[in-house]
């Protein structure tokens, strides 16, 4: 009995004989020294250019692997890239990210970026694509290839992604409207809007001032823009608030995120331009269904709120700016 | 005679393109394999020395200026614990952010990671052992000159072990 008992003991006592590890047989450094030195040879060939790893990238079934903190990601990471934390590496997680252990898996990391500091702080000891690589391997994934260079965000070919981005260009609304606008202060423009009766915003020639529709006095969305946000379930919206010539040429826009403010997370304002970006959540109803909001809208103080189908015709004294949301 | 001068002169010319082509690109001055596996090395040694029971963990823990450290990601952080541990998620790790959290670089840093506790899959995954989080955490330390790291040793039942937790989802 009492040699039965022995044996698997003894087999497990042989198995860690490399290291002093006895007492947890889950952490085990001879076999990461072994390890680090098997990935040396190996990764020398597998270390790649800005150029190889774009053409890589566009490979299909390529993975781009960024195993940063997910508010790094967050904030900037190359386009197409999928996150997943090195802190949070483990067999199930691994395979949920890259499907196959002969995937091609491209990584980078902080110190791959020089100017970048928010986003990219440089670790001066061990950068992290080394960790990554060694665990990579580790768990026998057999493509991976690490971008080489040291490059500046502002100049690399690399596209990124990430809310510290310009949200790039705006909206395209049904018919793709260019609105007009008629500024002598390049900081602001006037636009007049027409509130529609289905909610999209459809631009009124400049020169009738007072003529403007939607909140009287108020700003208003000169362009709108969703997308979604890949890293989480939520919509990032960008749009450039206007002064309109009825509120006078210099509108202050205050963003107050009031209505089920949960939903409107505001993430960023440049309230000289008037540009923001926000962050919209689905809405739950009360048996657990989730839909995103449908309109925006924003009233003559300013305040942004979200609803799901149209608000009834607006009470007197309450007027507001009604945009629809397009999600693609 | 010819044919060996020429296929030697060839062999030069294919070693010195293969030079010219391994000398195109520069390497990256901030990412050193090489310095790495070195101080792999050296802190294999010194890592055997500082792996320490649990008895001992939680005593050390108690004493003043005495900081432990949790490298997991945040949100399992904030989950679950040790009570009294400071977070900085291991891929976080700068000069700045560092001394941030430890105040010296000879204040006793206690680590611990998911390899150490069974019976909480959701906040403790486990990792395969030679890529237990604790192993870079306390190599990368020793880089940054925290030289008086300790690391938890044994596997512990999160259910049984005398260390206490804290977290949202700890009772």
């Amino acid at each position: 009995m009492k040699a039965i008992l022995a044996l698997p003991f003894a087999v497990m006592v042989l198995g860690l004989a490399s290291g002093q590890e006895a007492a947890n047989p889950n952490v085990r450094f001879g076999e990461f020294a072994d390890q680090t030195a098997e990935v040396q040879k190996l990764r020398a060939e597998r270390l790649v250019s800005e150029d190889e790893f774009l053409k890589l990238a566009a490979e299909p079934g390529t993975v781009i692997l960024d195993a940063r903190s997910k508010d790094k990601y967050e904030l900037l990471h190359v386009k197409g890239a999928t996150h997943l934390a090195y802190t949070d590496f483990t067999a199930e997680a691994l395979a949920k990210v890259i499907p196959d252990k002969g995937t091609r898996v491209l990584i980078y990391c902080n110190n791959n970026f020089k100017d970048a500091a928010q986003a990219f702080p440089t670790k001066t000891k061990v950068a992290l694509n080394i960790p990554t690589f060694i665990t990579l391997h580790s768990y026998g994934y057999t493509n991976i290839h690490e971008l080489q260079p040291l490059l500046e965000v502002k100049t690399a070919k690399l596209s990124f992604e990430g809310t510290s981005v310009d949200p790039g260009p705006l909206i395209e609304q049904p018919g793709k409207h260019r609105w007009p606008t008629d500024t002598k202060d390049p900081q602001l423009s006037f636009v007049n809007v027409v509130r529609a009766d289905d909610g999209t915003i459809s631009p009124q020639l400049p020169g009738k001032p007072g003529e403007f529709l939607a909140a009287a006095g108020a700003p208003a969305f000169e362009s709108l823009s969703v997308r979604k946000n890949p890293s989480g379930n939520s919509w990032m919206v960008s749009g450039k608030i206007v002064s309109t010539n009825a509120g006078g040429p210099v509108q202050q826009v205050k963003i107050y995120t009031g209505g089920d403010s949960r939903l409107v997370q505001l993430l960023a304002m440049s309230d000289h331009k008037g540009e923001i970006l926000f962050a919209l959540s689905p809405m739950r109803s009360a048996d657990g269904k989730e839909s995103l909001p449908e309109y925006l809208y924003l009233d003559k103080h300013s305040h942004l709120s979200v609803s799901g189908p149209p608000q009834p015709a607006e009470t007197p004294g309450w007027d507001f700016g009604r945009y629809k949301l397009i999600y693609k | 005679m010819k044919t060996t001068c020429l296929s030697l002169a060839a062999a030069g010319i294919a070693l010195i393109a293969a030079g010219v082509a391994l000398g195109e690109e520069p390497p990256n001055p901030k990412i050193d394999f090489k310095g790495f596996r070195a101080a792999a090395a050296d802190v294999e040694k010194l890592r055997a020395e500082r792996r320490i029971p649990e008895d001992e963990f939680i005593r050390l823990a108690a004493e003043p200026g005495v900081i432990v450290l949790d490298a997991r990601t945040l949100d399992k952080y904030e989950q679950i614990h040790v009570k009294g541990a400071k977070h900085l998620a291991f891929t976080d790790f700068t000069e700045e952010a560092l001394a941030k959290v430890i105040a010296a670089k000879d204040t006793k840093v206690l680590i611990y990671c998911n390899n150490n506790f069974s019976g909480d899959r959701a906040n403790l995954a486990d990792k395969r052992p030679p890529a237990s989080l604790n192993i870079h955490t306390f190599t990368d330390l020793h880089t940054y000159g925290y030289t008086n790291v300790y690391e938890l040793a044994p596997r512990l039942d999160v259910k049984t072990t005398k260390i206490p937790f804290e977290g949202k989802s700890v009772k």
